[in-house]
């Protein structure tokens, strides 16, 4: 396979591989490092004439243990997948990987529901994303309980769900 | 709440205990289990995406100072007439371009790696007549990240190039050749795509691996170029004046520039009907203009300063900008020995050579006017000018002042009616535009080492006049035109003083011999196989150090 090939399909995965690794190291700029190394072993692989047949499969291996190295590197004593619990989270991902039209229709439907959020919404939102930012921390700046924090993202999250499901509804249909 | 959306909370919390994990388990052991897992992860990716794209673009709209940079590698720019910028996700991660920028109006925030050397100030905006426009050539596609502000955007689009030269500061950038080939560059690089075949390296290194059987590409590097033949190979620019080739597979070959003419027309036929003495490349007589004894050799063309009066070159056209004989990019040379009786009036233009694509038009002339698109900068007053379009910065003119200052010949020099020797030069690996007078140099402005020239396309060239087109009833020559010569690189100085011994001497440029003209424009100099890696001496094209695989 060649580094344009590999690319190609590379990017027809990469909503679904930027989730899986979001998902291990649960911060955005350490899920874009990742991201990045794993693009640059895809390339090394390709140059060193390396046969990957199952490309999304292969990638998520390399992320998963440039996670493990992110997560040895962190030592920050938050839990840690055993392995077991990890090659369920990828056969989540391996199974959902068969569509990939419908989870880039999906990204597309979210980006619209997101932005028809109301602000306050989409400042929840972005303060839980921020990396490290812990429901506690959250409810302790906006002055309100974690659950009262927790059942407003719940209800955001719902209301997403429920945009996106309308609109692609909308989409799909013959 | 449901119990995966509470576990994925425990989860992000890094507080997931024993009883939650087994719940975790339990949800994944089904297949709904794992769709819903899936489905409830994606959002919470996408919306953390999207979320930080919004926060970027707000920043920036409110800062105006900051594009998003790759975090893993500096910003590498590039001149290129579409501004994009790679997202910092991959861009950064080696392979592509991580960020291109407009050489004129830069977006603020980007850092330039490499400043001009010469400050180029904005040109003024205007438009000539002959500033139309023309299609150009494309030579190259390449994966492109858009990146709407903070580098979050993954988007992907094949974006095709014109001509232009990438510098990649660090990290590495890949591109395909629209000739079939895979081509990346190691930052820090600078490289000119010149062609959809062929590409020019300035600074750094380049690698090309070709993907259709019946592709070529070749890399040029000063008079050095390799050639490949069927190979993916490797070139590196040591230093100023050595580059290292590395054969990955298969086979190059090394090539010498020979430093001839693409075009020499010395008029020496009777008959009115003149072929050029390289490629047999005709032009012939229009309007007034007559053949008269030759300021070198036995014919030169005498002008009449009335319109159309000409020397018209049939053929050497393109289709479009970057193609035809007389394409260049990293280099031109437009020399030619002239009687001038030029009034140097206001609005008088006397043209030696001209070729009129329109915007990306080629001219060696005398003008006075007003002295706009000259770079440096001018007073009005009589000129000669060298034009040419350089990607980048539009079509420009380095009109020397006809003042006799500062080493500059004055107008009553240039028409005391004795035959000067006329040489107009742009390098690109230098920069370097010049105006060479009567065997030295007497002007010269410097641009950004490795801005490519855009030039060729549809139009004729004409020597002696603009155009047929009545646009230009000002633009006749009136004087003798001979031994015009056009080549698709630099002249040194050395050579230029040569060809100016020569003429004094009574010979043409090239010591009378016309025969050695016929040499192809490149010659093999040595065949390097897979595993050799050599050091040449680029301006000489031999090997200076040698690193053979034990093999052989």
């Amino acid at each position: 396979m060649n580094a344009r090939l590999a690319t190609r399909q590379f990017l027809r995965g990469r909503h679904a591989l930027m989730g899986f690794i979001r998902l291990l190291v649960r911060d955005s700029h350490a899920a874009e490092d990742i991201f990045q190394d794993v693009w640059m072993e895809l390339i090394d692989a390709t140059e060193r004439r390396k046969e990957i047949d199952d490309l999304p499969k292969w990638c998520r291996g390399v992320a998963r243990n440039l996670a493990k190295r992110h997560w040895r590197e962190q030592k920050h004593g938050r839990i840690v997948a055993g392995t077991e619990l990890l090659d369920q989270i990828e056969l989540a991902f391996a199974e959902a990987q068969q569509a990939d039209d419908y989870w880039d229709a999906r990204h597309n439907a979210l980006k619209d529901c997101v932005s028809l959020l109301p602000e306050r919404a989409q400042q929840l939102l972005r303060q839980r994303c921020e990396a490290g930012n812990t429901l506690a921390a959250m409810a302790s700046e906006l002055n309100r309980t974690v659950e009262a924090v927790t059942k407003s993202l719940s209800r955001i999250r719902a209301t997403l769900r429920r945009c996106v499901e309308r609109k692609l509804k909308v989409e799909l249909q013959p | 709440m449901n119990s995966l959306e509470h576990l994925l909370d425990c989860w992000e919390e890094g507080e997931l205990s024993a009883e939650a994990l087994g719940q975790f388990e339990a949800v994944l052991a089904t297949t709904a289990g794992r769709a819903a897992f899936f489905r409830e992860s994606f959002d919470r990716s996408v919306i953390a995406e999207v979320l930080k794209a919004q926060a970027c673009a707000v920043a920036e709209a409110s800062s105006r100072s900051s594009i998003a940079t790759p975090r893993k590698s500096s910003a590498s720019v590039s001149r290129h007439t579409v501004a994009v910028l790679l997202s910092g996700i991959i861009a950064a991660a080696v392979l592509f371009v991580v960020g291109l920028f407009v050489s004129q109006g830069q977006k603020p925030g980007v850092p330039l790696a490499r400043p001009p050397q010469v400050a180029v100030a904005d040109l003024p905006e205007y438009n000539d007549a002959d500033d139309f426009d023309l299609p150009i050539e494309m030579v190259a596609e390449f994966a492109e990240f858009t990146s709407t502000a903070g580098g979050n955007s993954r988007d992907v689009i094949q974006r095709r190039l014109s001509p232009t030269t990438l510098n990649v500061t660090s990290g590495a950038a890949q591109f395909a050749s629209l000739g079939g080939a895979d081509v990346r560059l190691e930052g820090p690089a600078l490289f000119g795509l010149s062609s959809g075949i062929s590409g020019v390296l300035f600074e750094g290194s380049v690698q090309a691996r070709l993907t259709k059987p019946d592709a070529n590409y070749s890399v040029l590097i000063s008079n050095l170029k390799v050639f490949d033949l069927g190979t993916e190979f490797r070139v590196r620019a040591v230093d100023n004046d050595h580059v290292e080739v590395e054969v990955l597979d298969g086979e190059v070959e090394i090539q010498s520039r020979s430093r001839l003419p693409l075009f020499f027309w010395d008029f020496e036929e009777s008959n009115g009907r003149f072929a050029d003495a390289v490629l047999q490349q005709p032009a012939t007589l229009q309007g007034s203009a007559r053949r008269v004894g030759g300021i070198v050799g036995s014919g030169a063309v005498e002008f009449d300063n009335s319109p159309g009066s000409m020397v018209r070159i049939e053929g050497g056209t393109g289709e479009k900008v970057g193609t035809g004989r007389f394409a260049c990019s990293s280099g031109i040379s437009i020399e030619a020995m002239i009687v001038s009786r030029w009034s140097g009036q206001w609005e008088d233009y006397d043209e030696i050579f001209r070729k009129n694509d329109g915007a990306y038009r080629m001219l060696l002339a005398f003008q006075h006017d007003y002295s706009r698109k000259t770079m440096p900068p001018i007073p009005s007053g009589p000129c000669l000018t060298l034009g040419l379009h350089l990607e980048g910065h539009r079509f420009g003119r380095l009109a020397m002042p006809l003042d006799g200052r500062d080493g500059r010949p004055s107008l009553e020099e240039l028409t005391d009616g004795r035959p000067h020797h006329i040489v107009a030069t742009y390098d690109a690996f230098s920069g370097l535009k010049a105006l060479y007078i009567d065997g030295w140099v007497r002007y010269q402005h410097r641009y950004p080492v490795g801005t490519l020239i855009l030039s060729g396309g549809p139009e004729g060239a004409v020597i002696g006049d603009a155009s047929e087109n009545p646009h230009f009833d000002k633009s006749a020559f009136n004087g003798q035109i001979d031994e015009v010569a056009f080549y698709d690189f630099a002249l040194t100085p050395d050579e230029v003083a040569e060809h100016y011994r020569h003429v004094m001497a009574g010979a043409n440029y090239f010591g009378d011999d016309v025969e050695q003209l016929r040499a192809p424009p490149w010659k093999g100099v040595t065949r390097l196989v897979k595993g050799d890696r050599v050091v040449f001496d680029r301006h000489r094209v031999v090997p200076v150090g040698a690193v053979r695989s034990p093999r052989r």
